[in-house]
């Protein structure tokens, strides 16, 4: 029984690296050539070089196609070999019922397992839970693409958000004329911090997505373009990203204008006594006194922004994504791709999902994930901070 | 305009080989000086006085008096604040500080600074003394390790932290850290050393070990300071100035202004009847 | 820790020690060119004297320098003070001896015989003092320089026998008044000398312990 169930896990990872990689792979080729070909033959006039590269796409397709299949031969010679064998088995009840073995992911026997074995069941469970893709439309199988999509759009905007927030930051704090001007913009900024994120989501559709993405599709990928295939004038994860960015800026530059205030008048007059200029000043002391401060107000960010939900509907995070952001082929990131994200993962199983009573402990898993991933940012803003109280509570500024 | 002659003989290093030229009895020479703040607000007025090299001169008077404010012009420290004008002009060595062509920042090079609270950063003693080295793009190391302990000879601190170099200088006690900022204010080799009530915040031993240095100080460095403390401007100045409401009351030699004070409002100031 | 200003106070007891020397050669002069008839060194006497008198104003000036701009404190303010009082003690002696050498020169123009009395035992001890009270001064030593105050009553005695004895001369050979009375002066020049050498071992008892034995009894009944 046991080592019917390794042979059809060891089956299923063969179908997945064959599909997910060999097949991918050629799939990929396939979708490029496909739309130049699609290109080239709706031209109503084609040159002899276009005529020439034509063929040559042609050639090329069927050589792909001979490759993908044998692949794809073996893939359904896989898929017929798992449900080949059905187990039988009968309920306390006496009914008798049967099952392929194709189906089964787990065989195991609570009341025969001793606690030792129950734990480490336990912890089996959540960690496939954490690391394995989803099944059955979301309700069954694991979150990893959600946690995964939650974590590189989350990367992505702390690295547009930083340097944005803290150069903001800097110019309203360290070189603006304190004046009306600085007071308006200052309002301003806690104004947008309270405006309502779909806001956000909207203007990130309209900007990001229509006006960028389309701009970047009509000059570097015309022909995609014109096929009605857009690369980055549809959803993605870079979009998000920045919408993300520009809705938790406010929270960076708060954050690292206190964080720039409380750097003491004393050593920013030393510094400028030596010799120094305003910027060697900003660089060499403020910065790095005010690091711990940014970080706190950055990981706040983060914490708001992997919470985010309504402004990532309308750019590019889905239900199901059939692949990550990252993954083995070129350029390795895909920032245009749509992605999976907790948040949205929690909605779509909770009020999308076809049978929501099943769904409900995914519902609930998965809420959890989000509010301890939540927290744990908090917290470690928290910590950030007490730590550097505590370095500088020391000195006698 | 100054003789070009004088004008070397009070680089640091040429000081030492022409030892036999006359110091400046106006090295720092400010006139008719008046300051505002917010443009309006009068703090100095009309101020005249010469100050001589390589002596150290005492401005002291009551809360509010301008002295600092008048510190704080001689390195063009105030041009931090929004809103300041002047009127009349500084000269050191006989070039004013305010001229267009003087970048503030290499001015600032030519005077160190030490401030009432000891404000060393948050770097390594060592860091703090090459602080000024660095930001003017020098890094070789052979040149700064000569840096950190000539500095730190002259501010009589080597024998303490020269096992703790590389520690943070918030480690030191709050005398030895004033001293470092003393280190680290003539890492770079400045003609003039300000200095605004640098004792105000230590104890009577650092208090002392800070005027004795000050004394060895004047040798190589024209020193201003200001100082709430009667007793330490008769202590470690050669002249000193009082100033009451932005005006300059009283300016001579110290034993003067001390035992035998012109003005009436200087002797009921350093006597203690002031008010 | 030594300040740097402390030098200044050990220079100016260094001061007050020369001035000290000076006045006890002067003193010692005086009374040598009384008993030798020497007329150029009395004259020498009379000239040095300008220079303890520079002495003097040196080192007032210095002192109420050091105290106007040192704010000393304890043993230092104790030892400005001393300086101060002995250096003027010092002043007023050096004066005495003058006064004595400028008698010393009108004696010797008079060339008359005259009887001395106890002058010469009265200036061996006065000069013996003033020497003591100096060494006292140079060495820190207040034990010796409390028991001096106690010679201060046997030269007072010797003196009114001095005074005794010439007002007898006077009386009994007027042609010498003058000559006479000119020693009655000596004398009580002497007895001064010793009266501000007193003071000055009173001063270093203060000085090295911060107490004040002036007109205590134990004095008190000493001069007796």
């Amino acid at each position: 029984m046991n080592s019917q169930l390794a042979q059809v896990h060891e089956r299923r990872r063969e179908i997945h690296r064959i599909e997910r990689n060999q097949i991918g792979r050629i799939n990929e080729q396939m979708r490029r050539l496909d739309l130049d070909r699609r290109y080239l033959e709706n031209l109503s006039e084609r040159t002899v070089a276009q005529q020439m590269q034509l063929d040559r796409i042609h050639e090329r397709i069927a050589v792909l196609q001979s490759d993908f299949e044998p692949l794809a031969a073996q893939a359904a010679a896989l898929r017929r070999q798992l449900v080949e064998n059905r187990l039988e088995y009968s309920l306390a009840t006496g009914q008798v019922r049967s099952i392929t073995v194709g189906d089964l992911v787990h065989v195991y026997a609570p009341n025969q397992l001793h606690f030792l074995q129950r734990v480490v069941l336990f912890f089996q469970h959540i960690w496939s839970f954490l690391s394995e893709y989803p099944r059955e439309a979301n309700t069954e199988g694991g979150i990893w693409p959600a946690i995964f999509g939650t974590f590189i759009m989350t990367v992505l905007m702390s690295a547009a958000v930083t340097p944005f927030g803290v150069m903001a930051a800097i110019y309203l704090r360290e070189y603006a004329r304190q004046g009306l001007f600085v007071r308006a913009v200052r309002i301003a900024i806690n104004n947008l911090a309270g405006v309502p994120s779909i806001v956000f989501g909207i203007f990130g559709l309209g900007f990001f997505v229509y006006f960028m993405g389309g701009n970047i599709d009509r000059i570097f990928f015309p022909r995609a373009t014109e096929m009605g295939t857009p690369t980055f004038g549809t959803g993605g994860v870079l979009w998000a990203s920045l919408t993300l960015a520009l809705l938790t800026v406010p929270v960076v530059i708060v954050a690292t204008e206190e964080a720039l205030a409380a750097v003491s008048r004393g050593v920013r007059e030393g510094s400028l006594a030596c010799g120094a200029s305003k910027w060697q000043t900003i660089q060499y002391l403020v910065l790095p006194a005010a690091a711990p401060g940014i970080l706190t107000g950055l990981v706040l960010a983060m914490a708001r922004g992997a919470g985010e939900v309504a402004p990532l509907i309308l750019v590019g995070v889905v239900a199901f994504a059939p692949s990550l952001p990252v993954d083995g082929l070129f350029p390795f990131i895909h920032l245009e791709r749509k992605f999976m994200h907790l948040g949205f993962h929690i909605y779509d199983l909770g009020f999308q999902s076809p049978d929501s009573e099943a769904a409900q402990p995914m519902v609930f898993a998965t809420t959890l994930i989000l509010i301890l991933l939540v927290v744990a940012l908090n917290l470690a803003a928290i910590l950030i901070r007490n730590r550097l109280r505590r370095r500088y509570a020391s000195q006698a500024f | 305009m100054p003789d070009p002659a004088i004008k070397t003989a009070v680089t640091p290093q040429a000081s030492v080989t022409t030892s036999d030229v006359p110091l400046r009895a106006d090295y720092i020479s400010v006139r008719n000086f008046n300051f505002f703040y917010n443009g309006v607000h009068q703090v100095l007025f009309d101020l005249n006085l010469d100050i001589p090299e390589r002596q150290v001169t005492a401005f002291i008077g009551p809360s509010g008096c301008g002295k600092s404010t008048l510190l704080r012009n001689i390195n063009r420290m105030n041009d931090l604040i929004d809103g300041i004008r002047h009127e009349g002009d500084i000269f050191i060595d006989g070039h004013s500080i305010f001229d267009p062509d003087i970048e503030v920042i290499s001015l600032r090079k030519r005077i160190g600074m030490v401030f009432q609270k000891s404000n060393p950063f948050p770097k390594s003693i060592y860091e703090n003394i090459v602080y000024s080295l660095r930001v003017a793009g020098r890094h070789r190391k052979s040149e700064l390790d000569e840096v950190v302990e000539r500095s730190l000879h002259a501010a009589a601190l080597w024998d303490e932290v020269k096992d703790r170099l590389h520690q943070s200088a918030f480690g030191l006690s709050g005398g030895q850290m004033q001293r470092l900022c003393i280190a680290r204010a003539i890492a770079n080799q400045p003609e003039i050393i300000l200095m605004d009530e640098p004792c105000s915040a230590l104890d009577p031993i650092a208090t002392g070990k800070i005027e004795d240095l000050i004394h060895e100080l004047k040798k190589q460095f024209t020193i201003v300071i200001v100082t709430h403390n009667m007793q330490q401007a008769a202590r470690v100045s050669d002249r000193t100035a009082f100033f009451y409401l932005g005006k300059l009351i009283e300016y001579n030699s110290t034993e003067a202004i001390f035992m035998n004070p012109i003005n009436s409002q200087t002797e009921a100031y350093v006597s203690g009847r002031f008010g | 820790m030594k300040r740097f200003y402390q030098g200044e106070l050990e220079n100016l007891r260094t001061q007050l020690l020369v001035m000290a020397e000076r006045t006890v050669t002067n003193i010692s002069d005086a009374l040598a060119a009384l008993h030798g008839g020497d007329i150029q060194l009395a004259e020498r006497v009379i000239k040095s004297d300008d220079v303890i008198d520079e002495l003097e104003v040196a080192i007032d000036a210095e002192a109420s320098r050091y105290i106007a701009l040192r704010s000393p404190v304890a043993s230092d303010v104790r030892l400005l003070i001393v300086i101060m009082k002995v250096s003027h003690d010092l002043e007023r002696m050096a004066d005495e001896s003058t006064s004595i050498s400028k008698r010393v020169i009108r004696l010797m123009e008079s060339r008359h015989m005259l009887e001395m009395g106890m002058l010469p035992e009265l200036s061996l001890q006065a000069v013996d003092l003033v020497r003591e009270v100096v060494e006292c001064l140079v060495g820190d030593d207040s034990g010796k320089a409390e028991s001096l105050p106690m010679r201060d009553k046997e030269i007072d005695q010797m003196h009114r026998r001095n005074f005794q004895f010439f007002t007898e001369k006077v009386q009994g050979s007027p042609e010498l008044a003058s000559d006479y009375i000119d020693l009655i002066f000596i004398s009580k020049a002497i007895e001064r000398i010793c009266d501000h050498a007193t003071n000055i071992a009173e001063e270093i008892v203060y000085l090295l312990r911060g107490m004040d034995i002036r007109h205590t009894e134990k004095t008190k009944r000493a001069n007796v």
